[in-house]
């Protein structure tokens, strides 16, 4: 769906030069949610902006079915933004139109004939829920309610790909997630593509399929969720976890991590029953990622029974790292 | 002291002839003015419609514009006055002044209010594929126009002192009064009531302006 190809964007203001983003290259399949993370100022930003070319790239490619977007200019350009959906931080509802005003900005923008648009605007407000909110205005809607009409409006050209950038950082934990739950939905039931923006690692948790660490306009780490999340050694588990304790003295520090195979009910009276071991657990977190639980439990085994112990969880099917 | 009626008659007519002059020039000045604000707020370096060399001899022009004294101008213009108008002197004449002092004023004003308007909204047009007309006509001019309203009621009641000194050249109206009647005359009463009504016209705008632009807000 989208390729990213040695993309490097830097800025310059007077006379400094600023590397926003160097040499990312990543990979979106199609019907999939990429997740892109990372603190403010790490580029994300900027990164998110290239691919409907509101920023110009320095360097790189930018394939989105195969054409690669950097080249196009003028009404080439208008054209392919015309089929990616984007919703924002801030929302961008035009507060001059009601909500059904703002979901047929993009339609106007198309080209389509009044009748068109009526149609397809009560469709997409019925897909977000809003259809008793058409004629209201902006200002009398929730946050809520807001980015859902900017979703409505994002995909009223029926897009194949939304760009998500930072779309729920303004809004409560609880809104946060029904909007992530709406777009997992569009996700499943339309096959659309997301790449998202977000320093919320719960976003990531929530609905991404696949995730980037940017960091200082490079990624570090990449790959699935699950995956990331299951291992502490990666940056995305400990901030999903926190950072690892240091061992206690003489003790073997033991991480185990479980997805489902092997569940913490089984495995502390299990490991209970062997002899000459003690066994301290450090800190145990389950969390549900990408609808699977996942988690890992750091032990600190002692006694002769450490090397037994660690073969009977790995026959358990636990996965078990010498920290 | 002049008798009630013939006051009220002399009041009369000098607020038509201020309304009427008011109302064409102020017209003129948005007509004009407003296209000029689009293209001082879009056509400068990183603009939707950037034009730098155009940006820079239209800002100067304005500035121009601006600069010259509204009584100075009006004499200055006197021939350009007489070729648009016919005549230099009356308050139909007055117009032409009047609006090509307000042109570059309003200009100014559009092109501040066009400037407010969130730089988020103009992003996401871009997102959407909209071509920077479509920014102008869909996104800048409809989300400016409660402040646009406030623009228009300043250039409004900045004419209303213009006009007053469009009397200096014959151009009848309120200001035309108070100077013949209060300042050469010293007919003091006069010169009281016409500022009177000066005050409550002032008002009367600047009320029904404020009015206008928060019924069409929407926040």
């Amino acid at each position: 769906m989208i390729s990213i190809e040695h993309l490097t964007k830097t800025f310059t203001h007077r006379g400094r030069t600023i590397t926003a983003l160097d040499d990312v290259s990543l990979t979106v399949e199609r019907g999939e949610i990429f997740g892109v993370v990372g603190e403010s100022g790490a580029g994300k930003s900027t990164l998110i902006r290239c691919v409907n070319l509101l920023e110009t790239p320095t360097a790189g490619r930018i394939l989105i079915d195969g054409t690669d977007i950097t080249t196009l200019r003028g009404a080439a350009l208008r054209k392919a933004r015309q089929h990616i959906g984007m919703i924002f931080q801030g929302f961008n509802l035009l507060d001059s139109r009601s909500v059904a005003g703002n979901v047929a900005l993009p339609l106007e923008v198309m080209g389509r004939s009044r009748r068109e648009r009526n149609a397809r605007v009560a469709e997409l407000l019925e897909l977000v829920g809003l259809s008793h909110r058409a004629s209201a205005h902006p200002a009398r809607l929730s946050g809520g309610q807001k980015q859902r009409v900017g979703i409505a409006r994002a995909l009223a050209g029926s897009p194949d790909l939304l760009l998500s950038d930072e779309a729920t950082s303004a809004l409560d934990p609880q809104t946060t997630a029904t909007i992530l739950d709406l777009l997992k939905r569009l996700n499943r039931e339309l096959g659309l593509t997301i790449l998202l923006i977000t320093h919320e690692m719960d976003v990531v948790k929530r609905i991404c399929n696949r995730v980037a660490l940017l960091e200082e306009g490079r990624i570090v780490e990449q790959g699935k969720v699950t995956e990331l999340a299951r291992d502490p050694r990666t940056r995305l588990a400990q901030s999903l976890f926190g950072p690892p304790v240091p061992a206690a003295n003489g003790h073997q520090r033991v991480v185990v991590g479980f997805d489902g195979r092997l569940s913490l009910e089984s495995l502390l009276p299990g490991l209970l029953r062997h002899d000459d071991l003690s066994v301290t657990v450090v800190s145990a977190d389950v969390e549900s990622v990408s609808d699977e639980r996942i988690g890992n439990i750091q032990l600190d085994l002692g006694g002769a029974g450490v090397e037994p112990a660690i073969a009977w969880i790995r026959e358990q099917g636990g996965e078990v790292r010498l920290a | 002291m002049m008798p009630t009626s013939e006051l009220a008659e002399l009041l009369w007519e000098g607020t038509v002839d201020t309304a009427y002059m008011v109302f064409w020039a102020t017209l003129i000045a948005v007509l004009v003015g407003l296209p000029l604000g689009v293209m001082l707020a879009t056509m400068d370096r990183g603009g939707i419609f950037a034009l730098p060399p155009v940006h820079a001899v239209l800002d100067v022009v304005v500035n121009i514009g601006r600069s010259v004294p509204f009584i100075i101008l009006m004499v200055a213009i006197i021939p350009f006055t007489r070729a648009v108008a016919g005549t230099s002197i009356g308050t139909r004449a007055a117009i032409v002044p009047l609006a090509v002092a307000s042109i570059p004023f309003f200009a100014r004003v559009a092109e501040t209010s066009l400037r407010e308007v969130d730089p988020g909204l103009v992003e996401m047009m871009q997102a959407t594929g909209g071509s920077a007309l479509d920014i102008v006509r869909k996104v800048l001019i409809p989300e400016a126009i409660p402040s646009l309203v406030r623009g228009i009621t300043i250039t409004l009641i900045n004419l209303i002192g213009y006009s007053a000194m469009a009397g200096v050249i014959g151009g009848g109206g309120l200001g035309d009064l108070a100077y013949r009647y209060g300042y050469q005359r010293f007919e003091g009463d006069v010169m009281l009531w016409t500022i009177i009504v000066l005050i409550v016209i002032v008002q009367g705008v600047q009320l029904i302006g404020n009015g206008i632009a928060r019924f069409i807000e929407h926040r």
